[in-house]
This record gives C-alpha cells, sequence and structure tokens, in this order.
C-alpha cells in the first residue's frame, strides 16, 4: 500500500513512526520497571480471583450435595435457606442449580490461574464468564428478595464471591485499558 | 516445567473438589438407623393422632413440623399414599416443631388444640394447605384462630386450650419421642418401625417402602 503513495506522505508516516515509538520502560527506584510491576500486580488480582473463585467452589458443592440428598440445609444468620433451596428455582428441571455453580466456579478457577500466569486468550473469556455469573447472581438475588421474600446464606455468600469476583476482573480490566492510554498512539 | 504448572494446579483441584463431594455425599453423618416395630423409643402423646385402621398392614409414623417446607411437600405424596393404599395403611402424627422455626410450635398448638375437639386431621390438613396463609400473616395466632373457626371449632374452648396445659404436654411427650428417637430433622417417617432413610421422600420410594412393608407380611 506505501509504495502506492506519495513520497512525502511515506516520508512522514515512516518518520512519524520513528519518532512516535515509545521509549523502552524506565526502570524504577528498585531496579524494576512500571510495566512489570503492573503485570505482577495484574497476576496477583487473577490469583486472588481463583482463590475467590475456589470459595465459591466449595460453597457450590455443598449446596448441589446438599439438594441431591435432600438435606436440610441450616442457615445461620438468615431463617429463609429452607424456603429458597426448597423453591422451584433451585433446580433447573433435576438439575440443581448449585450444579451450575460449580460448574462456573470451577471455570473461573481455571481461567483465573490461567490468566494468573499470563495466559492472555484466558483473559476476555473470564471476562465474559464473570459478566455471565454476575448477571445470573443479580437474577437470583431478586427471586429471593421479591418473589420467595427469604434469603438464604449460602446463597447471599456465592453472590458475595461473585461480586468480588467482578469487582477484581473489572478493576484488571481498567488498570489495562489506562496503561493502554498512556502509551502514545500512532499517527 | 513451569508452562505446565497452572495445568497441574487445575487438575489438582479438580480432584480434590470431586472426591470432597463424593465424601459430602456419603452418608457418614447419618444416624444409626434403628429398626424393629414402633414399641421403641419413649411412646409419645397418647392417645396419638392416628388415621387409618389400627390394625392396618402398615403403620406409618411421621415427625412433622407445619412451618418447614420439605413436610408440606410430603403432606401431597403421604395424602396420595393414603388413597392409594385405602385400608392397608395407617398414619400416625408426632408434633416435632423445630426451634428454628418461629411459628412452627404456635401452629402445633393449634393442631393439638383441634385435636382436643376430635379434629386434629382436619386442623392439621388445613395448615398444611394453607401454610403460606397463616404464615404470611402479619398475626399468626389470628390466623390459626381463623382456621380453626373455619373448621367449625368451638372458638372460646379452642382458644383456651391452645394455651393450655393438656397440649403443652401432649407436644411435650412427642418431644421425648423424638429425643428417644436421636431424631434431627423433619419430616423422620417411619414406616412399620423402619426409618425412611432416602431423600427426599418422594412418591416413588413412598411407595416403594409401603410395597416392600407389604411384602413383608407375606
Amino acid at each position: 500500500m506505501k509504495i502506492c503513495m506519495r513520497p512525502s506522505t511515506l516520508l512522514w508516516e515512516i518518520k512519524n513512526e520513528i519518532v512516535k515509538e515509545p521509549d523502552p520502560p524506565a526502570a524504577g527506584p528498585n531496579g524494576k520497571s512500571p510495566v512489570t510491576r503492573s503485570r505482577r500486580l495484574e497476576s496477583s488480582l487473577y490469583i486472588l480471583a481463583a482463590l475467590i473463585a475456589l470459595l465459591g467452589l466449595c460453597d457450590s458443592i455443598y449446596l448441589t450435595v446438599q439438594h441431591l440428598k435432600g438435606r436440610d440445609v441450616d442457615c445461620l444468620a438468615s431463617s429463609g435457606c429452607e424456603t429458597v433451596l426448597t423453591s422451584a428455582y433451585a433446580a433447573v428441571g433435576k438439575v440443581p442449580l448449585g450444579a451450575f455453580g460449580v460448574a462456573a466456579y470451577f471455570s473461573a478457577f481455571s481461567l483465573a490461574t490461567l490468566a494468573g500466569f499470563g495466559r492472555q486468550w484466558a483473559r476476555p473469556l473470564l471476562l465474559c464468564l464473570v459478566g455471565g455469573m454476575l448477571g445470573v447472581t443479580c437474577w437470583l438475588l431478586y427471586l429471593q428478595a421479591f418473589v420467595l421474600h427469604a434469603f438464604c446464606d449460602f446463597c447471599l455468600l456465592s453472590a458475595a464471591l461473585t461480586t468480588t469476583l467482578s469487582a477484581i476482573v473489572l478493576a484488571i480490566v481498567l488498570m489495562g485499558t489506562r496503561a493502554t492510554r498512556r502509551l502514545p498512539r500512532r499517527a | 516445567m513451569k508452562r505446565y504448572l497452572p495445568y497441574a494446579i487445575i487438575v489438582a483441584v479438580f480432584l480434590i473438589a470431586t472426591v470432597a463431594a463424593v465424601e459430602l455425599y456419603q452418608d457418614r453423618d447419618q444416624p444409626s438407623v434403628r429398626t424393629g416395630k414402633l414399641a421403641f423409643g419413649l411412646p409419645g402423646a397418647a392417645p396419638p393422632h392416628v388415621r387409618g385402621p389400627a390394625r392396618a398392614p402398615v403403620l406409618l409414623e411421621e415427625f412433622g413440623d407445619f412451618e418447614c417446607v420439605p413436610c408440606s411437600l410430603f403432606y401431597p405424596i403421604l395424602k396420595k399414599a393414603e388413597a392409594d393404599y385405602g385400608e392397608r395403611l395407617s398414619v400416625t402424627f408426632r408434633e416435632y416443631p423445630l426451634t428454628k422455626h418461629i411459628h412452627a410450635l404456635e401452629a402445633a398448638r393449634a393442631a393439638e388444640a383441634a385435636g382436643l375437639q376430635g379434629r386434629f386431621w382436619e386442623m392439621h390438613d388445613s395448615l398444611y394447605e394453607n401454610r403460606l396463609v397463616w404464615l404470611n400473616a402479619s398475626n399468626t395466632r389470628a390466623a390459626l384462630v381463623e382456621r380453626a373457626a373455619k373448621l367449625g371449632l368451638d372458638m372460646e374452648r379452642f382458644q383456651k386450650d391452645m394455651d393450655g396445659e393438656e397440649v403443652t404436654k401432649r407436644i411435650a411427650a412427642d418431644r421425648d419421642r423424638v429425643t428417644s428417637l436421636e431424631l434431627d430433622r423433619t419430616p423422620s417417617v417411619f414406616i412399620n418401625g423402619d426409618r425412611m432413610t432416602t431423600r427426599p421422600i418422594t412418591d416413588e420410594n413412598l411407595h416403594a417402602a409401603i410395597d416392600a412393608a407389604l411384602g413383608n407380611q407375606k
């Protein structure tokens, strides 16, 4: 394409590219560049997200097993566990909702671990998954508050974990966006 | 090696989660099932609330709570079994109001007060069939009294009995039986003295248990 351009335009582009090429990141006072620090922070946040997903996995496994065994789930703080967990919304067909939670949390754990270890492809997948989980969480909270008029501790714990997970993933995305903005634009 | 580390972590977590789920699924915390005829344990309130012939080949004893959701789900299943087996099935109901249910004891008192007028089973059915009505009422006591009024009970006596000593004694006697049988959940169901351990109790597994009990009679 550039061959077809006028020589003056081509020269301007080449010059501009040379001038606008970002400088290599300068080392900080501790000898580490800001980019390295940012990557480390991102990795740490992904590992934190993986640990939170692990807690959600434990919660979901417990709820699934209790549902499949037909055992009572004793609430500690609220009194609506029985109402919520035996309602028509507690299962899709014969599959307890907790089983979907197990699949979602395990996927979130896997993707966060992979992203934390630098697998770039896992990041957008994790973002989509967590977005979906947050949507389902909002729906379930709506059902508890306005349809069933009862809350279940373990469901609220799951909602809190999903919200935290979403906040972490969103923070990582925002960090990445800000870092991209700081880079000088090409003409 | 480091390249495969995240995959190794994921596989390890998957295996640990699977083992934990299987361990949790197994009934390690299930209390030992005591079997035999209804004679074991303390006797409970006398006379008990029995529906069906006393000499029926299958005697089913339920320990229930009027506020508990699984009990209300079990109610239509039991009704269907009673209709299906007719004279071959006798049902006994024992009060087991769980302390975590704030209105369960009051409902049990209402059922027992109705029982003192010989109308326990009507009140029992009414409480389960209209569970959400009295449970969601702003004044539970008034809602329970309204149930009794709809059944045409002697209201003055009903209100007096609800707070009376006789009802307290009956519920306490059933509670003693619950304790002696080491029960920890509702509904707890015994068929000819054998505790049903399958959960949840469905139409199919209740029929299977009754059929098995009938088979043992032959």
